[in-house]
């Protein structure tokens, strides 16, 4: 428990204490809500206590890697619990009659947008979205190129070939364009579109680097050895490629996180991304680009917090790899 | 030795590798060149020869870890090279193959326990209950600490690995193990203990092997029968004794006499060859020893006729000309 | 040998600081080597054999490798540990040369290796490089590598291993050194060409009146070429003795044990006795005697380091038999 801070833990009881109603509110309202709250609260922790025990990161003590996991925890923790922690209805506008953007006030700790929406509650729901657009679409595309690499490098001959090749011919259209083209042509734009097109056009070095790592421990004796014990291929694949390949594919996960954040904020900046009434961040800076100047705060706020967020994944990434070779 | 006897038998086994592209088909090394040879029940048949001479590849085209090009391996009279692989999967239960690295021959991720059990759980040997007590009790029949089983692959020492590689090869009760070079990496001090290991769970178990080795003095020890490989063929086949005391192929002489024996005052004939073995793909037309062959007799018919292996003395095989006139040692 | 020893070790002890703590991979070993002479160093995996010969020539590098302040190599009288540059480079494969298992290892893989033999000339003979070339191509072919001037251009890779550890001993022999030191030469080659190499070593030593240190693992080799022998168990000298006397009575339990650990292959033999247990691990040595676990004859006394014990000018044992007479009547 060597990544947990006891202090923001004592926010989150007092949290608990202030906001009892809310709470109340909660547990009463959609089951949808609280799915999603149980499953990430529960997904992300032992995504990470996974990712750690894999990578035998336990050694590597480094507080830049405890303040990461902190603050990841503390991201996660306001995307599950947004409807609790969120101190208005990020769609709900205060005063139509004349709606107007407010600085940062007590009432509005973030300041409001030009309809006069909390920005703090919009930030908040916002990282629901960014950050289940990540993940999911990681999951998707690690998935998909561990499989297909692993196959690949596994069967060899034609499969292998054929699975080489096609990424080959899609490694040679950049990502952006290839994703600017098949959004715009698709006239829906649910969150499930968005995870599926990410994450279907994310797995191709994923699938390369399964391969590599396959063909090197193909033929080392313990895959021979357990060969001659009859042991099939989708076992060998499962107990004693996929834990040999795991700790690389670990540090691309996270990795590949960070991108997806910034790729996710990109789309939706050229508007491109979600549409549903919650914004992610991405289409809170494309709102609040025209008020710049007048009201910079909706901007930054959302820019801060995606950088914030990518650097938090890519120093864990980053951990991991350094616990990997340690020379 | 009557046929019908034989646990493994394998009649001209032939097989080579690409040296590269597809395109190379007359350039290939010929690894295997046409071996022919049978393994009686509860027999230890010795395998020895220069690196590159093509004994791994025998034992893993026994175990049809590759297939061979062409020739017939019978295991207990069924041809394994025509079982499907189902079947084959089946038949992998009682043989079995222990590798000179043995840190490499474990999965660095799996316990030393979960890595004795597999086997036992891919064929359904024991039920779920039995399958710890099992693993235990192959622990010890190896003289390994039960403790060692939580124990992950790089926290053993090299002697206590090889022992967890043949706990895992006995825990599907094998009739044949494939030893490739089973003791060549281990400490001299650990190599007389597994040795010793071998031999008492070969008398235990009624099993049999193939001891592949390049330590004549291992094989001398161990085996009741020793093959000769020279650049993928069989030089000379005999039965241990006879060979280490009289051999009858000039390149099993040299062999021999340049082991050194851990005797100062030993006073021995000794034969040094000249060369290196060729390389497997430009193999020679006449006798493939010939280019280092010592025998003062040697001739054109050498260079020109490859000798064919006969046998000479009953169970004594030689592939020389002079096989009735050997050097002697 | 009445004359001044080429080489002499006193209580030379190396220490490496790892992450899990202090190793004493050499401790305290001492030893001769006579001009002309072969001297074998025989020990299992870990025992301290290449640190040894590493420290003679002070390539231990440091850190993690510790020297001791009461470590001396001296050669020819000079204290070689206490040299630094340019007096260290001119004995280092000059006057004491080394070479090792793995020849592709200790090869630059894109240089031939006619120039990497040259190179070396050069590097401590004032030559032109054309003279360089001529020496670098009689070399090879004292060695015994056919067709020379050939095989002057040819690069590691294209070579076997026999073949480049040949040129390894070329380069060795470039500077006509005092002593060679050769660390497990042979152990990566088949017999047959392992016969060659000694055959060789032996032919040279003999042309050259070098000394050798030959260190293995093999007791075979060592019969075959040293005229003495020390044993090491654990960092530490164990036994010391003329090879005959090594092998018709070894007075240490462990050379015992691992002469009769290995197979023979001039005499049949049925059963092994094998030395229980195995070699411990360097960062953990047992106290007391280091090998009183693994000892059949231990008894209580084996509890307390025994010292290396001289009888007579080329021999040594560290056991308590050697010195506990009714014991070891017994
Ligand atoms: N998978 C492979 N691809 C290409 N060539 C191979 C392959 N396996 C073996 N060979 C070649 O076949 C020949 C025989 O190899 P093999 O491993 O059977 O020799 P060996 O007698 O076991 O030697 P060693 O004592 O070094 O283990 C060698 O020349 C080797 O290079
Ligand atoms: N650079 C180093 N750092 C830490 N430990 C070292 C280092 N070099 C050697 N050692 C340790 O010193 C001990 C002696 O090593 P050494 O290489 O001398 O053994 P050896 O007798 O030559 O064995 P082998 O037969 O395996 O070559 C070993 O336990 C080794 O782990
Ligand atoms: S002192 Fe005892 S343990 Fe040590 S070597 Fe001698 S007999 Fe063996
Ligand atoms: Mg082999
Ligand atoms: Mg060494």
């Amino acid at each position: 428990m060597k990544y947990f801070h006891w202090t923001p833990a004592g926010w989150a009881l007092l949290l608990v204490i202030a906001r009892w109603q809310k709470i109340a509110e909660f547990l009463a309202g959609p089951l949808e809500n609280k799915m999603l709250a149980l499953v990430v609260l529960i997904l992300i922790p032992v995504g990470i206590i996974i990712a750690l025990k894999v990578t035998a990161i336990r050694k590597v003590e480094s507080r830049r890697l405890q303040l990461a996991i902190t603050t990841l925890m503390v991201l996660v923790g306001a995307a599950a619990f947004a409807p609790i922690l969120a101190p208005y209805d990020p769609t709900h506008i205060i005063d139509l009659a004349n709606a107007q953007t407010l600085a940062p006030s007590f009432a509005h700790p973030l300041g409001t947008d030009e309809f006069s929406r909390d920005l703090l509650s919009r930030m908040i729901y916002g990282a629901r979205i960014s950050l289940s657009i990540a993940l999911l679409a990681i999951t998707l595309s690690i998935t998909l190129g561990t499989t297909l690499g692993m196959v690949a490098g596994l069967t060899g001959g034609v499969t292998d070939s054929a699975i080489m090749r096609s990424i080959d011919a899609a490694l040679a259209i950049p990502r952006i364009v290839l994703l600017v083209v098949v959004l715009a042509l698709w006239d829906r734009r649910d969150m499930m579109t968005i995870v599926l097109v990410l994450g279907l056009t994310g797995w191709f070095e994923t699938a390369r680097l399964a391969r590599a790592e396959v063909l090197s421990l193909r033929d080392r004796n313990f895959v021979v050895a357990a060969r001659a014990s009859g042991v099939s291929n989708v076992k060998i694949l499962w107990r004693h490629l996929l834990p040999n390949i795991a700790a690389p594919l670990v540090v691309t996960a996270t990795l590949g996180v960070g991108q997806l954040i910034l790729v996710e904020a990109g789309l939706s900046y050229l508007g491109l991304g979600v549409s549903v009434p919650t914004a992610s961040w991405g289409s809170i800076i494309r709102d609040g680009r025209e008020l710049l100047f007048q009201a910079p705060w909706i901007v930054t706020i959302p820019g801060f917090a995606i950088a914030t967020t990518v650097m938090v994944f890519s120093t864990i990434g980053e951990s991991v790899r350094e616990a990997l070779n340690p020379r | 030795m009557s046929t019908s006897q034989a646990l493994v038998e394998v009649t001209d086994l032939k097989k080579s590798f690409g040296t590269g592209g597809w395109r190379d088909r007359d350039n290939r090394i010929r690894a295997v060149d046409g071996v022919t040879f049978s393994v009686a029940p509860g027999e230890t048949l010795g395998l020895v020869g220069e690196s590159g001479s093509g004994k791994s590849t025998i034992g893993r085209c026994i175990l049809r870890l590759t297939t061979p090009d062409s020739g017939r391996v019978a295991f207990d009279g069924v041809d394994i090279l025509a079982l499907g692989s189902s079947e084959m999967r089946k038949l992998r239960r009682r043989m079995q193959i222990v590798f000179q690295d043995a840190v490499g021959s474990l999965n660095p991720r799996m316990k030393v326990g979960a890595a004795v059990k597999e086997p036992i759980e891919v064929h359904r040997l024991a039920t779920k209950n039995e399958i710890n007590s099992q693993m235990l009790a192959l622990l010890a029949e190896v003289g390994l600490d039960p403790e060692l089983s939580h124990r992950y692959p790089h926290e053993l020492s090299g002697g206590q690995a090889q022992r967890a590689v043949i706990a895992r090869a006995l825990s599907v009760q094998p009739d044949f193990i494939v030893l490739d070079e089973p003791v060549a990496a281990l400490d001299v001090s650990v190599q007389g203990q597994v040795l010793n290991l071998l031999a008492s769970l070969q008398r235990a178990r009624n099993l049999t092997y193939l001891l592949i080795a390049h330590d004549l003095s291992v094989v001398r020890h161990t085996c009741d029968r020793v093959a000769v490989m020279y650049l993928g063929r069989f030089v000379e086949v005999s039965n241990t004794s006879d060979l280490f005391t009289s051999p009858l192929h000039p390149y099993t002489a040299a062999l021999l006499s340049a082991v050194p024996v851990p005797d100062p005052k030993k006073k021995r004939n000794r034969i040094v060859l000249e060369g290196e073995m060729p390389s497997v793909s430009d193999r020679p037309s006449g006798c493939p020893f010939y280019s280092r062959c010592p025998h003062p007799k040697k001739n054109d018919q050498c260079s020109n006729v490859a000798p064919e292996l006969r046998e000479h003395e009953p169970g004594r095989l030689a592939a020389c000309h002079f096989a009735e006139e050997p050097l002697s040692i | 040998m009445t004359a001044t020893p080429i080489l002499q070790v006193h209580n030379l002890s190396v220490a490496f600081e790892t992450p899990r703590g202090v190793v004493h991979a050499v401790d305290d070993v001492s030893f001769d080597v006579a001009r002309g002479e072969t001297l074998g160093i025989v020990g299992e995996s870990g025992c301290g054999k290449t640190v040894t010969a590493l420290s003679l020539l002070k390539l231990i590098p440091q850190p993690p490798g510790r020297i001791s302040q009461e470590s001396r190599v001296l050669f020819d009288g000079v204290d070689v540990l206490s040299l630094e540059g340019e007096a260290l480079r001119k004995i280092r494969g000059a006057r004491v040369a080394m070479i090792f298992q793995d020849p592709v290892a200790s090869l630059n893989p894109v240089l031939t290796i006619g120039e990497q033999i040259a190179e070396t000339i050069r590097a401590h003979k004032p030559v032109s490089r054309a003279e360089a070339r001529e020496q670098a191509i009689l070399l090879l072919d004292r060695v015994g590598i056919p067709d020379p001037a050939h095989r002057y251009r040819s690069y590691p890779h294209q070579m076997s291993g026999g073949m480049l550890q040949r040129v390894m001993i070329a380069i060795a022999l470039s500077c006509t050194p005092d002593v060679l030191v050769a660390d497990e030469p042979t152990t990566a080659l088949d017999v047959t060409i392992q016969a060659q190499i000694l055959d060789l070593l032996r032919g040279i030593q003999d042309e050259y009146g070098m000394s050798l240190i030959l260190i293995t693992h093999d007791l075979g080799v060592i019969a075959e070429i040293a005229d003495r022998v020390i044993v090491m168990y654990a960092g530490q000298v164990v036994e010391e003795a003329a090879t005959e006397t090594i092998f018709s009575q070894p007075a240490h339990p462990y050379t015992r044990g691992l002469i009769d650990s290995v197979p023979r292959v001039d005499q049949p033999q049925y059963q092994i006795t094998a030395i229980p247990g195995s070699v411990p691990p360097a960062s953990n040595w047992p106290s007391g005697c280091r090998f009183h676990p693994r000892c059949p004859y231990a008894w209580d006394r084996c509890e307390t380091e025994p010292q290396l014990e001289r009888s007579g000018s080329s021999s040594a044992v560290r056991c308590w038999l050697a010195v506990d007479t009714d014991k070891a009547t017994e």
